[in-house]
């Protein structure tokens, strides 16, 4: 069982057995540095207020990982345990089996309505779903549902499913609108997947504008740790690709060198950013390498893990072993069906 | 795959590779003698920590656990690529950088054992060694120090076995090859004892830094450490008696070493069992002890040992192999002596309390070998005893017992039974794939067996061969015929290995069988959809070979799918290289690319090509494409003469570059194919165009590569021939322009030459083509010596080169026009490139040549080919007197020419030049004058031989008519051009003579002509201020100059 699994079903069982305790009263928010539990008062797309013994605070979106309100239907937790782990299908199956018709309070209509478009933006995204019919249901949302903390994501994959679907300028302005938020986390995002989507359609120059402005916007911000090393791999890759290889390597291997060796997620990024750069520069064989270090020493982040596995399967075609690629090809289905890399 | 099945496929594959020309050598025995080796080794080395893989540190570091994956993945190949830059992994540690030597030799050591190709398996092994000694010598402190050098003895060990096994299978006449065999295992085994040797002395100093005593008893480390190192110690005592016991093998069976070996080794052993009793490693001392009494013949001994072993109480399943081992020499000494029927007893006894699984296992199936040949030997004893027919039957039970499984003896029983011809080829009912590929491996198996049969029956039963080679043929085509009904069984539940292993052989049998279109096709789909088997790079190297053959059948053919074969040849060189980048295939790939890149006149393509080779490969390919740019270096030369020297000359010193690093890459070889000697030719041909005839025939008289020795056991056809022709052509040359030139070894090349091109008048007048196309290649030699003044060189080439002359002179056809005139012209020419007797004798020649061709005209006017060609033979004459000095003769030769062409201008300026030449040696005033004025007036009042005067008024009339041509003639101003410069010599000369008869005249007269020279060259200037150019203007200042200096002389 890997150590993230592990992980995963530890939050299940704590939030199954913190459900029992506190079902009917408390609405809990569940935030990278714990659990804080209270009385939700208000919910906007900037964040949560939260009432405990007459205090009441702000929880900002960028830290909510989910909230677990009082009175939700008992498998909607499921649904969100299963959204975590991209496990889509899944999650979808059992929304549908939620009684929506016994739920009236506003914000778990919200989360309902959330996590229906987002599992089907995500099926639409692994090509298991119909585009279109996603950027529909997530605008759908983000009408309709106009309070909801869920806003600055259902914005974030209202682009990604125009991108998928190939509209790249409706795409940009989606990560665009994230930037409007007055967070310097979200302007941070909004600069970060707009330099990827540049990225993607070789823009390099511009992609390296919009990373540089993603670390400016994260400043010290402990919360864009993980977004600002993206966004150092990201620009390293630019770099490489506007004939800067050698700077952007060396920004790679300080990244991967300063990185905790038991922190396999950030190094699986690291070396699939430094399998892109060797790419860019040309050199099959050490982009082969890097990325095998994903597949076969750093392969616990499942989309780290998918993409070395889609970029190593293309390489073992342009070096010509048909065996190697249908492997990687085949572990890349059987493990990571859903992920757009399987596409 | 049960470890049964995969040996047995092992042995068949390599069984079908063996035919594959040179890409593999046999393995069935001897992967047995080294199985049996590297079981023992195994066993001995169970009885403690196996050594080679140190325990695995409890947290190794990312480079390692990196490479761990990679080689459990199979992935050697990353692995070695990963190894070679792992500098570049940014989690790469100090540590894994210092081992990286090791790891490498590690990895290498792991792809040989992947290896299908001996050749290959063999660089490999040797690269690893040479890693693991690198690593040993510089890392004498690391951890990895003992298993390295362990791996070196074993690696060596391993090496020195095959050597001999191939000297053992060598027929006895190739005495000295077996010997050069057995040399260099002897020196593997030097160095695989000194390696052990080394480690024991490391693991003696190891252990002699230990606690003793209490102090070792609390220190669990070290108490560890101390039995690691101990069971170490016990292994590599084995080995290094083992090496005493296999060098004895690398001696001639009555050679003193040998015993020597053999008494040393029994002596290592003894003491092994004595210091391990009761050990495993005791027990197998007294077995190979015993093995050292059987070799040196002392058989009574042997068997005392062996039964020591025989007479122990057995049970444990390692031991019983052990004491199986010992039955089965003991059967050896018996069968040896002649004792059938104790062998029989014995082993019957010995395999009645055998259990059936046992009976499957190699140890037991030597012993089931030995009562088989047991058996047969008493039946050949006595052919009609009443028991001969039941024993040659249980015989043949017995071999065909252990042909079912895989043993050592497993190929000598297939063999003794295709002797006996009784090998069982009924039909089988093919029902699915197992039933096909089942029967096609046993067709394969006895086709094997029966080439081995063949081969001991040409010594032992010549009348028997031809019906065993139609046993060969049989098996084979039951081994097609099954297989190709295996292959459409094929799906997915097949394992890939068995699929991969049909379709190999299959592929295989087409290709010996020369079905190259199916072969390659095979070939093509094993290595796409087999890739990860061991069968891919031997199938894709098949699928090479099919394709090249394809390509070169349809080449020659002239047929339209000579393209595609090349494509596909291409596109699986490419693949090749790609993937199997770092082996010998891929270098042959890269070979056959840069010769498709050769004939498609791609050589830039062919540069870059030959730039990826490994730096060591690059020798052939170097050549080849240097005789390609060569050759086409001479094709530009030769139809583009106006192409200036820069665009040609980078392609001439690019093929000089790449033939002279080609050629001493093959310097040292003992033999070149033929596509390499005409490369090394070319060199020749190279070095001579570039002046450096001593390097030519250092490489023409190269006695392995030289063309010349090639010639000498080269063909007889008529590509042979023709190389012969122009390796003597270029020696001849050589020798005529080496300083000092070697006339003895030029003209043994002219008789070579003749004997060559044969004594037809077609041969004759070839012959001559080649004297006159050489004669004229050295007169541009003698030319440019002489201008560089090197005249004594020039003198030399031309004494050579007379020899080339006379036999020319000689020849049957030389009364052509073409050849007489060569042999006139190229005396002339020689002539005039020397001075004194040198010159007058090729002056001499040169006369009488052009007089006997006046001859021949002279009695049939149509030897000439026109009458301009006549004339043009009368002015040479002329030249040549006028260059003896016979002026008086030479201007009568001019003037019977200009009876008949009175205005050519050119033969006027000759004449007069003649007559100036003349005056000046016979200081003749008179003959001067005519120089000037001219000579022989005829009716018209005018001179026959005009003078320069005349000339001058002639030129300068010309001139002006180029320049204002009449009607609608474009003025031509080349033309005036070139009269101009006519008249100002012409002009120039009348000063120059005036000048010269003057020096000859008494004061007053000369005082008068030269102030008419300085009057001549004033009005000259005033006429033309320039002089008509820099160069008169110089030459007439500096006439003016010595004319005031000799008017000043005179006071005037």
């Amino acid at each position: 069982m890997s150590s993230l699994t592990r992980i995963s079903l530890a939050v299940v069982i704590v939030s199954f057995s913190t459900v029992a305790l506190h079902a009917q009263a408390t609405d809990r928010v569940q935030r990278e540095s714990g659990i804080d539990s209270g009385q939700i008062t208000a919910v906007t797309p900037l964040g949560v207020r939260i009432s405990k013994g007459g205090v009441t605070s702000k929880i900002p979106a960028e830290e909510i990982e989910s909230i677990q309100y009082a009175e939700e239907p008992p498998e909607l937790n499921s649904v969100r345990t299963q959204y975590r782990r991209g496990r889509y299908d899944t999650a979808a199956e059992r929304l549908q089996k939620i009684d929506r018709t016994k739920v009236t309070r506003p914000e778990v209509i919200q989360d309902l309505d959330f996590y229906t478009a987002a599992c089907n933006s995500n099926l639409a995204l692994a090509g298991k779903g119909d585009l279109k019919k996603s950027i529909n249901e997530i605008g759908s949302f983000l009408s309709g549902q106009r309070t909801s903390y869920h806003v600055p994501a259902a914005i974030e994959l209202h682009g990604d499913l125009y991108r998928a679907a190939g509209d790249l300028d409706l795409a940009r302005k989606k990560y665009e609108t994230l930037a409007k938020a007055p967070s310097p986390y979200y302007k941070s995002r909004s600069a970060l997947l707009i330099a990827q989507l540049l990225q993607e359609q070789g823009n390099h120059t511009e992609a390296l504008a919009q990373f540089e402005g993603s670390l400016l916007a994260a400043g010290t911000n402990t919360l864009a740790d993980g977004m600002k090393k993206e966004a150092t791999l990201g620009r390293a890759v630019s770099l490489a690709a506007t004939d800067k290889v050698g700077e952007g390597i060396t920004v790679i291997r300080q990244v991967i060198q300063q990185t905790p060796l038991n922190d396999t997620e950030a190094l699986a990024q690291g070396y699939n950013a430094l399998g892109d750069c060797l790419l860019a520069a040309g050199n099959k064989r050490g982009a082969r390498e890097a990325f095998l270090h994903v597949d076969l020493l750093f392969n616990v982040s499942s989309s780290e893990h998918a993409k070395a596995l889609a970029r190593l399967t293309d390489l073992w075609k342009t070096l010509r072993q048909p065996t190697r690629a249908q492997d990687a090809q085949q572990r890349l289905s059987d493990e990571y069906p859903l992920s757009r890399w399987a596409r | 795959m049960p470890r049964d099945s995969r040996a047995h496929a092992g042995s068949l594959h390599e069984c079908a590779v063996l035919y594959l020309s040179s890409l593999l050598a046999e393995r069935s025995k001897v992967g047995w003698k080294l199985c049996a080796y590297l079981v023992v080794w195994v066993i001995v080395v169970t009885t403690s920590v196996a050594w080679g893989q140190d325990k695995k540190a409890p947290e190794a570091d990312i480079p390692t656990r990196f490479l761990e994956k990679l080689r459990e993945r199979g992935w050697n190949d990353v692995a070695i690529d990963y190894l070679e830059q792992a500098e570049d992994d940014p989690l790469t540690t100090q540590e894994f950088l210092a081992d990286r030597d090791y790891h490498l030799a590690v990895t290498r050591a792991a792809m040989a054992r992947q290896a299908v190709g001996e050749n290959e398996r063999q660089n490999l092994l040797q690269q690893a060694v040479e890693g693991f000694q690198k690593f040993a010598k510089e890392h004498s402190g690391s951890p990895q120090y003992i298993s390295a050098l362990s791996q070196v003895g074993n690696m060596l060990t391993e090496q020195a076995l095959a050597t001999l096994n191939k000297a053992d299978r060598l027929p006895k006449e190739a005495t000295a090859e077996q010997e050069s065999l057995r040399a260099s295992a002897r020196e593997n085994i030097e160095q695989a004892a000194a390696a052990v040797n080394q480690l024991l002395t490391s693991i003696d100093d190891q252990l002699s830094q230990l606690p003793r005593g209490a102090e070792l008893q609390a220190d669990k480390g070290a108490a560890a450490l101390k039995q690691d190192l101990l069971a170490k110690q016990a292994e590599g005592r084995f080995l290094a008696a083992n090496l005493k016991f296999e060098i004895s093998r690398a001696y001639p069976i009555d050679a003193p070493e040998r015993e020597l070996a053999l008494d040393t080794a029994a002596a290592s052993f003894a003491k092994l069992r004595k210091d391990y009793e009761n050990k495993l490693v005791g027990f197998y001392a007294v077995l190979y002890e015993g093995r050292c009494y059987q070799a040196a013949g002392e058989l009574n001994k042997a068997l005392k040992t062996f039964g020591e072993l025989v007479n122990q109480p057995v049970g444990q399943a390692d031991f019983r192999k052990l004491v199986s081992r010992a039955y089965r020499y003991r059967a050896e000494c018996y069968l040896a002596e002649g004792e059938y029927y104790k062998a029989i007893e014995e082993c019957s006894e010995w395999l009645n309390q055998a259990s059936s699984d046992e009976l499957k296992q190699p140890e037991w199936l030597a012993v089931e070998y030995q009562l088989a040949t047991a058996y047969s030997a008493k039946a050949s004893k006595d052919p009609g005893g009443e028991d001969a027919s039941r024993l040659r039957t249980d015989a043949r039970k017995l071999f065909r017992e252990v042909t079912r499984h895989p043993s050592e003896f497993q190929d000598d029983a297939r063999t003794a039974l295709a002797l006996s011809g009784n090998e069982d080829s009924s039909q089988v009912e093919v029902t699915g794939f197992a039933d096909a590929f089942s029967a096609g491996k046993a067709a394969l198996e006895r086709m094997s067996s029966a080439q081995m049969a063949v081969n001991l029956a040409k010594d032992n039963n010549p009348e028997g061969v031809a019906d065993i080679e139609d046993q060969v043929s049989a098996s084979r085509q039951q081994a097609i015929d099954y297989l190709q009904q295996a292959l459409p069984f094929i799906d997915e539940k097949i394992s890939q290995d068995d699929a991969a292993a049909a379709r190999y052989y299959l592929c295989w049998l087409y290709w010996d069988t020369g079905k190259s279109q199916q072969a390659a096709e095979l070939g093509q789909l094993i290595t796409d959809e087999h890739a990860e088997t061991q069968y891919a790079p031997t199938a894709a190297r098949v699928a090479l070979g099919a394709y090249e053959r394809l390509y070169l059948e349809a080449k020659q053919a002239n047929a339209p799918d000579a393209d595609v074969y090349a494509d596909k040849l291409r596109s699986i060189a490419e693949l090749i290289i790609e993937r199997w980048n770092d082996t010998e295939a891929a270098t042959n790939a890269t070979e056959l690319l840069i010769s498709l890149a050769i004939q498609k006149n791609e050589f830039n393509e062919a540069d870059r090509l030959l730039n990826e080779l490994p730096e060591e490969s690059r020798g052939a390919a170097g050549l080849s494409l240097g005789g390609s740019l060569w050759s086409q270096y001479l094709q530009k030369a030769s139809k583009s003469p106006n192409q200036t020297i820069a665009q040609i000359e980078g392609l001439k010193n690019r093929a000089g570059k790449l033939l002279s690093a080609g050629y001493e890459a093959f310097a040292k070889s003992s033999d070149v194919t033929t596509a390499q000697a005409a490369a090394v030719l070319y060199y020749v041909q190279f070095l001579l165009a570039s002046g450096d005839s001593a390097k030519a025939i250092e490489v023409l008289e190269n006695p392995s590569i030289g063309p010349l020795s090639v010639i000498k056991r080269g063909g007889k056809d008529e590509k042979g021939r023709a190389f012969a022709l122009e390796a003597s052509k270029a020696a001849l040359r050589s020798y005529v322009s080496v300083d000092p030139p070697r006339t003895d070894d030029a003209i043994a090349m002219m008789e070579q030459l003749e004997k060559i091109t044969g004594d037809s008048p077609q041969a004759s007048k070839q012959l001559t083509g080649i004297y006159v196309t050489l004669g004229l290649q050295l007169q541009d030699q003698i030319k440019q010596l002489t201008a560089a003044g090197e005249k004594a060189k020039a003198a030399g080439v031309a004494a050579a080169f007379s020899s080339l002359l006379e036999r020319v002179a000689q020849r049957g056809d030389s009364k052509s026009w073409a050849v007489q005139n060569w042999l006139a012209q190229t005396s002339l020419q020689l002539g005039s490139g020397l001075s004194g007797k040198d010159a007058d004798r090729y002056l001499s020649q040169a006369e009488d040549a052009y007089r006997k061709i006046l001859a021949e005209i002279g009695k049939d006017p149509s030897f000439a080919p026109n009458e301009l060609a006549a004339l043009a033979v009368r002015k040479k004459l002329g030249e040549t007197l006028q260059a003896r000095g016979k002026f008086a003769l030479a201007v009568e030769e001019y003037a019977k020419i200009l009876q008949e062409k009175p205005n050519m201008l050119e033969l006027q300026q000759d004449t007069a030049a003649a007559l100036q030449a003349w005056g000046n040696v016979a200081k003749d005033q008179k003959t001067l004058e005519k120089s000037i004025h001219g000579m022989t007036p005829q009716a018209n009042g005018k001179n026959l031989i005009w003078g320069w005067l005349q000339i001058a008024v002639v030129s300068d009339a010309a001139k002006r008519q180029a320049l204002h041509p009449r009607g609608d003639t474009p003025p031509n101003q080349d033309s005036a051009d070139k009269f101009q410069e006519l008249y100002f010599a012409a002009r120039y000369h009348v000063v120059e003579t005036r000048f010269q008869a003057a020096k000859l005249s008494d004061v007053e007269s000369r005082t008068k002509q030269l102030e008419a020279v300085r009057q001549n060259i004033n009005a000259l200037k005033q006429l033309y201020p320039d002089l008509g150019g820099a160069d008169w203007q110089a030459k007439f200042e500096a006439l003016l100059k010595e004319v005031n200096v000799l008017l000043k002389e005179a006071g005037k």
